[in-house]
C-alpha cells in the first residue's frame, strides 16, 4: 500500500524571485491572457456558496483545448528549426523566449540554467507513416523492407522530433542557455521535479538565475490514442496543450529591475503510489485514496490563502473537489479553463496563479496539481514585495 | 554513498561479470542476434546476451524474487512490458544492486532517480493498424487488437495492452511497485546524459535532505527497428560492421556503436550507510552540469561547456586538478566529440590534462545512451574495487587532435582516490560526476 507522508511543504527561506514568465496556452500567449473570465467577477476572494469552486465557462470543444494560432504566432525559431522541432518543442520556444526577453536578461545567458518537465516524443505522422509503409511486405512489418525501402522514406529530421529533451534543447540552442539543466519526464508530478532541481541549483549558486516549467501536448496522435484506449478521457480528462516558463533567481540576485512578479515560497510532492492507471495503461482508479488524503491535507493546511488553483485530471478528483466545505480563498479548477496538458498542467496552473494573484492584487496563491501518477505537487507564490 | 550496484550489458549480466571483463580487457561487439539487422546500415551493437528478457529471465537468474514480486513480473508479463528490452535489463540490475546493499523494508522508503531514454516504438504495431488513404496509408491509433493468432505469429513478446510503444516511464513504475518504493520518482529525460543527471539528481536529494535512499541509474536500448534506424540517419554510427566498430580517440575513430544494458546504484548518507552496516562502494564527491546551447548534434568545439561542467564537480568536491586520479570519458568515438572533449580535459585540467589517465567503455560494450553515465559510473568502480583502471577498446592509433594520457587497449594497474566521469548528451546537455574513494 503507498503510504503518504504528512503535508510537509519545503519552504524556500529566503523565497525565490519568479522575475517574469512566458505561457502559451488555450487561453492564450503572455500572462495577462491567463485571466479565466469566471476569476475577473465580483466573488473573487469572498467565500463561494457550496464548493467554494469558481463558476467557469469555457470554449472545452468535444476533444479538447488547443493553442489554436501556433503558426501566427511571433516565433523565435527559423524555418529549418521548425522542421526539427515537434509541436511540444515549438510551444516551448514561444515560451521560453518570452519568460527571457520579459525578465530583462541580456545575452549570453552562459550562466542561466534550464530546468524542465516533458512529456512523451512527438515525431511527425508523415514521417513515421511513410517510413512504416514502405516497410511492410505480404505478412506486415518486415526489417529487410525497413532497410532497404522504409528508413529512407522519413526526414533524417524526423529523429530530432523523437527524441524528448530536444523539447528544450531546440530553445536552448537557439536562446544560447548554457548553465545547468535537467529535464524530467512527467505526467504532472515530474514538472514538481524539475522546479526543485531549478531551486537547489539556485540555492547551491551554480547559477544566478534558472527558467523552469514544462511543454507538452496530449493532442499527439500517439498520445491521444494512449490516452483514448486507456479510457482516460472516459474518466473526464480534457485533452489540452501548453508550455510555460518561469524566471528565478534568488532575492539577493533580483534587486536590479525587473521588480519580481511574484516570490516563490514553498513546494511539495507527494507520491501517492501509482495506482491511477495499470502498466498499459489503462485507468485502474481516477480517485485514489491516498491522492485524496494528501489532496485533503493540501487543502486544509492552507486556510489563509487567497487564491488556489486545482488542476487535478480525473472528474472523480474534480467532483471530489467541488464537494469541499467552503473557504476563504478563492478556488479555481484550471482543468476547466486550461484542460489536461501532461507534463505542461503544472507549470500553465502556476502561471494562472500568478496572473490571478496579480489581477486580485491577492497576498498569495497555492497551486495544488495531480496528474496521471497519481502523484500530487503544490507550489505556492507570494505577491513580490522588493 | 553508493552502497550497492547492479550491471547488465555486453560485458555480462551482473557487476561481477562487468569487473571481470573490464580487468583483462574484454570487448563484446558484434553482429546483432536478437533481430535481424542484416538490411539496415547499422548491423553491429552492444548487445545484452540474452535474446529475450523477460519474467522467465529474470527468474532464472541468482537474485531470489519474493512471491509478490513473482506475480508483479507475471502481471508485467502479461501487459506485455517486456516487449521493450531496457525493462528487463533495469530489474535485473535493480534486484543486483538492492541485494548487494542488504536494503529491507526501511529502504523501501527510497526515491528513485532514474533514466530511460525513450518510448520503444513496436513498428510491427503500426504496420498493423496502417489503414488505406487518399494520401497512401494512416495509422489508426485506436484500431482494434488483431485477432490471438495472428498476434502469435507476428509478436515475439507477449502482447498484453501495451501497443505502439511503450511509456518513457514504464521501467520505472514497474520498478517501484516490484520493491515498493515509497519515495518521490523522477524519470530523466536528458538523452545521453540522463544517467549521469540521475545520480547527481539522487546524490543532490540526499544532500538537501530530500531522501535519505535513493535508487538510481538508467537503462536503455535502442537496439530495435526504430532505434537503429533512426540513429542510421543522423549518421552517428560507425559504418563499419566489424568488432572494432568503435574505437575511441584513435585517429582512425569514424562513429559510434549502439549499446544496451542497465546500471543501477543504491545510494544513501554515510552516516545511515555507516549505522546499518552497509558496505560503502565510493562517495559520490561532487557533481557539475552545464548546457551546449550550442548544436544538436555537434558538441561545442571548443569544449567551453562540458569544462564549465568538469570544474563544478572538482571544485563541488574539493579535488584539484593535480589530485584527480582517472576520467572515464564520454569518449563515444565520433570524430567531433572526441577532439571536444580533449579539449574540455585539457581546458579544466590545464598541465595535468595530458597527464591524468583517461580511457572509454564505449568500445567495449557501445553507446548505452540514456544508461551511458550510469554504467560509466560503475565502471568508475573499477580503480577502487580492484586497484584497475578500465582499458580504451580498439584504441590503438593516438589522434595528436586529442592531447590526453588515453589508455589504451589494456586496462592499467593504478590506485587513486578520485575518478571523474562524464557523460554528454544529443541537444547539448553535460554532466561530470566525481567519486571519491569511501576509505579517503
Amino acid at each position: 500500500m503507498p503510504v503518504t507522508r504528512g503535508l510537509d511543504l519545503t519552504t524556500f527561506s529566503p523565497p525565490l524571485a519568479v522575475l517574469s514568465a512566458g505561457v502559451l496556452s488555450p487561453l492564450g500567449r503572455g500572462l495577462q491572457a491567463q485571466l479565466p473570465r469566471s476569476a475577473t467577477t465580483s466573488h473573487a476572494l469572498t467565500p463561494q456558496a457550496g464548493a467554494g469552486r469558481a463558476e467557469v465557462t469555457t470554449d472545452v470543444a468535444p476533444r479538447g483545448l488547443y493553442v489554436t494560432d501556433l503558426e501566427q504566432q511571433e516565433d523565435p525559431a527559423s524555418a529549418r528549426q521548425r522542421k526539427l522541432m515537434s509541436r511540444s518543442a515549438r510551444l516551448l520556444a514561444v515560451a521560453l523566449h518570452d519568460a527571457l526577453r520579459t525578465a530583462e536578461l541580456s545575452p549570453p545567458y552562459t550562466d542561466c540554467g534550464a530546468f524542465f518537465g516533458v512529456g512523451s516524443s512527438g515525431g511527425a505522422l508523415p514521417d513515421l507513416t511513410a517510413l512504416v509503409r514502405r516497410s511492410i511486405d505480404d505478412h506486415g512489418f518486415s526489417m529487410k523492407r525497413l532497410g532497404e525501402a522504409g528508413l529512407y522514406a522519413c526526414s533524417p529530421l524526423f529523429s530530432f522530433q523523437i527524441m524528448n529533451n530536444f523539447t528544450l534543447c531546440h530553445s536552448a540552442i537557439r536562446e544560447g542557455l548554457g548553465g545547468p539543466s535537467d529535464l524530467f519526464f512527467s505526467r504532472g508530478g515530474g514538472t514538481a521535479q524539475a522546479l526543485q532541481a531549478a531551486a537547489w541549483s539556485l540555492q547551491a549558486g551554480e547559477n544566478s538565475r534558472c527558467i523552469v516549467g514544462a511543454a507538452d501536448t496530449a493532442h499527439y496522435e500517439m498520445t491521444n490514442g494512449e490516452l483514448q484506449r486507456g479510457n482516460l478521457l472516459d474518466a473526464g480528462l480534457v485533452l489540452s496543450e501548453g508550455a510555460a516558463a518561469l524566471t528565478l533567481t534568488t532575492l539577493a540576485q533580483a534587486t536590479a529591475p525587473p521588480k519580481p512578479l511574484a516570490l516563490l515560497t514553498g513546494y511539495a510532492h507527494f507520491p501517492c503510489g501509482d495506482a491511477c492507471t495499470d502498466l498499459d495503461g489503462t485507468v485502474l482508479d481516477a480517485a485514489p485514496q491516498a491522492t485524496i488524503v494528501a489532496l485533503t491535507a493540501a487543502l486544509k493546511r492552507t486556510p489563509q490563502r487567497d487564491i488556489i488553483v486545482c488542476a487535478l485530471w480525473s472528474q472523480s478528483l474534480r467532483s471530489w473537489l467541488a464537494n469541499q466545505p467552503p473557504t476563504q480563498a478563492l478556488i479555481i479548477d484550471a482543468h476547466e479553463v486550461l484542460g489536461e496538458a501532461l507534463a505542461a498542467t503544472p507549470a500553465l496552473a502556476w502561471c494562472l496563479a500568478l496572473r490571478l494573484l496579480d489581477h486580485h492584487q491577492a497576498s498569495s496563491a497555492r497551486v495544488i496539481c495531480c496528474g496521471l501518477d497519481g502523484a500530487v505537487g503544490v507550489t505556492e507564490f507570494q505577491r513580490g514585495r522588493t | 554513498m553508493i552502497t550497492g550496484v547492479g550491471v547488465v550489458c555486453a560485458l555480462g549480466l551482473s557487476s561481477a561479470d562487468f569487473f571481470a571483463a573490464l580487468q583483462r580487457g574484454a570487448s563484446n561487439i558484434g553482429p546483432i542476434k536478437h533481430l535481424d539487422a542484416s538490411s539496415l546500415p547499422v548491423r553491429v551493437a552492444g548487445e545484452v546476451p540474452l535474446l529475450t528478457i523477460d519474467a522467465n529471465t529474470l527468474l532464472q537468474r541468482d537474485f531470489a524474487f519474493s512471491t509478490s514480486q513473482q506475480d508483479l513480473l507475471w502481471h508485467a508479463q502479461d501487459r506485455g512490458v517486456f516487449r521493450d528490452r531496457k525493462i528487463g535489463c533495469l530489474l535485473l540490475a535493480a534486484q543486483e544492486a538492492w541485494q548487494m546493499a542488504r536494503c529491507g523494508t526501511a529502504e523501501q522508503a527510497a526515491s528513485l532517480s532514474i533514466a530511460l531514454g525513450l518510448e520503444e516504438a513496436f513498428l510491427e504495431d503500426f504496420a498493423a493498424a496502417m489503414q488505406p488513404d487518399s494520401d497512401g496509408g494512416r495509422i489508426d491509433f485506436l484500431s482494434p487488437r488483431p485477432p490471438a493468432e495472428a498476434r502469435a505469429q507476428v509478436y515475439p513478446q507477449p502482447y498484453g495492452g501495451i501497443r505502439f510503444r511503450s511509456t518513457v516511464d514504464l521501467g520505472a513504475r514497474v520498478l517501484a511497485q516490484l520493491f515498493a518504493l515509497r519515495g518521490v520518482h523522477a524519470v530523466q529525460a536528458s538523452a545521453c546524459a540522463g544517467g549521469g543527471l540521475a545520480i547527481a539528481h539522487a546524490a543532490a536529494q540526499i544532500e538537501h535532505g530530500a531522501a535519505e535512499v535513493v535508487m538510481c541509474g538508467g537503462a536503455d536500448s535502442m537496439v530495435n527497428a526504430l532505434g537503429l534506424a533512426g540513429m542510421a540517419r543522423l549518421g552517428a554510427p560507425s559504418p563499419r560492421h566489424t568488432s572494432d566498430a568503435c574505437r575511441p580517440f584513435d585517429r582512425r575513430r569514424d562513429g559510434l556503436v549502439i549499446g544496451e544494458g542497465a546500471a543501477v546504484f543504491i545510494v544513501e548518507s554515510a552516516d545511515r550507510a555507516s549505522a546499518r552496516g552497509a558496505r560503502p562502494l565510493a562517495h559520490i564527491a561532487g557533481w557539475g552540469r552545464s548546457q551546449d546551447g550550442y548544436h544538436a548534434t555537434a558538441p561545442r568545439p571548443d569544449g567551453s561547456a562540458a569544462a564549465r561542467a568538469m570544474q563544478q564537480a572538482l571544485r563541488k568536491a574539493g579535488v584539484s586538478p593535480a589530485q584527480l586520479g582517472y576520467i572515464n570519458a564520454h569518449g563515444t568515438g565520433t570524430p567531433l566529440n572526441d577532439v571536444a572533449e580533449s579539449e574540455a580535459i585539457r581546458a579544466t585540467l590545464g598541465r595535468a590534462g595530458e597527464l591524468v589517465p583517461v580511457s572509454s567503455i564505449k568500445g567495449a560494450v557501445g553507446h548505452l545512451m540514456a544508461a551511458a553515465g550510469a554504467l560509466e559510473l560503475a565502471a568508475c568502480l573499477l580503480p577502487f574495487e580492484r586497484a584497475i583502471l578500465p582499458g580504451t577498446a580498439h584504441h590503438q592509433q593516438r589522434d595528436p587532435a586529442c592531447a590526453i594520457n588515453v589508455i589504451g587497449e589494456t586496462p592499467q594497474a593504478a590506485k587513486v582516490d578520485t575518478v571523474l566521469s562524464n557523460s554528454f548528451g544529443f541537444g547539448g546537455q553535460n554532466v561530470s560526476i566525481l567519486l571519491r574513494r569511501a576509505d579517503a
